[in-house]
């Protein structure tokens, strides 16, 4: 399966493009603007075995963040979501929110098959791996997550 | 008087890359009423938008454009009256379904494997 057409299921439609965006290292795609000027867009990254996609609104002021989304990429399917209303955007905030929906997941795999695992540990492995999203060039990440899936 | 949802869009209309439109329209023997506008993005209602308009000054032809404009003005109107946000919300939006339970059971596989669980 092509990059086109992973990212394509990904983001709902096959016909967005994403584009790169150095300065916030991110893919950027479904963009639009209002009739009142204000722009809205998702941002995509990738981490291991996932593709985090976030729904920003981008108003004459401020920009907000309406929406998480947690995919994971092996199976193409969304994982976990959560929506905002009127939540300014930061990116602080941005991490702490995935990090509590990948604990969430955790958590609940956990419980299902009935086994326990070090809490500070889990704490400080999602970070790493958020932290490293965010960080590390997304260009590389994604093309070593899209090679895993064809491997 | 009886309500049904107008065929040629019922499953939900493009509107943009990732939002779609449904039409409610009620029809009676003299005239038909659009009463309201369903906004959709993967499937669920976002917003109902409520209106009630006669439909018998519209060709078919220019439905479409009524509804792309209906619901342009409802979000022009939103976005011109939310200046003001003083609560913040957040929340699960799905209870997951099998195949979202199995793709979180991978995503957690992999976290696990990084403990050596």
């Amino acid at each position: 399966m092509s990059k086109e057409l992973i990212l394509g299921s990904l983001i709902g439609t096959g016909n967005s493009k994403l584009t790169y965006a150095e300065k916030v290292n991110a893919f950027l795609g479904n963009s639009y603007t209002s009739t009142a000027g204000n722009q809205y867009f998702n941002a995509m990254r990738f981490a291991d075995g996932i593709v985090i996609k976030e729904d920003i609104g981008q108003g004459y002021k401020y920009a907000f963040l309406n929406g998480l989304r947690i995919y994971s990429l092996i199976d193409k399917t969304l994982i976990i979501e959560e929506t905002f209303h009127c939540q300014i955007y930061s990116l602080d905030w941005v991490k702490a929110r995935i990090k509590e929906m990948l604990k969430k997941v955790l958590s609940e795999a956990a419980s299902a098959r009935g086994i326990t695992y070090d809490l500070a540990d889990a704490d400080r492995l999602i970070q790493r791996l958020i932290e490293d999203a965010f960080r590390n060039d997304q260009r590389i990440i994604m093309d070593q997550q899209l090679k895993r899936l064809v491997e | 008087m009886n309500q049904l949802t107008f065929n040629k869009i019922a499953l939900g209309k493009k509107l943009i890359d990732f939002i779609y439109y449904e039409a409610i329209i009620e029809k009676s023997e003299n005239e038909s009423k659009l009463i309201a506008v369903n906004v959709l993005a993967n499937g669920k209602i976002l917003t109902k938008i409520k209106t009630n308009i006669s439909l018998s000054e519209y060709e078919l032809g220019h439905l479409d454009r009524l509804i792309i404009e209906i619901i342009s003005s409802f979000i022009s109107d939103s976005e011109n009256n939310s200046s003001t946000c003083s609560k913040q919300e957040s929340f699960y939006a799905t209870k997951p379904s099998n195949k979202q339970k199995e793709a979180r059971n991978h995503v957690a596989q992999d976290l696990f494997n990084q403990f050596n669980l």
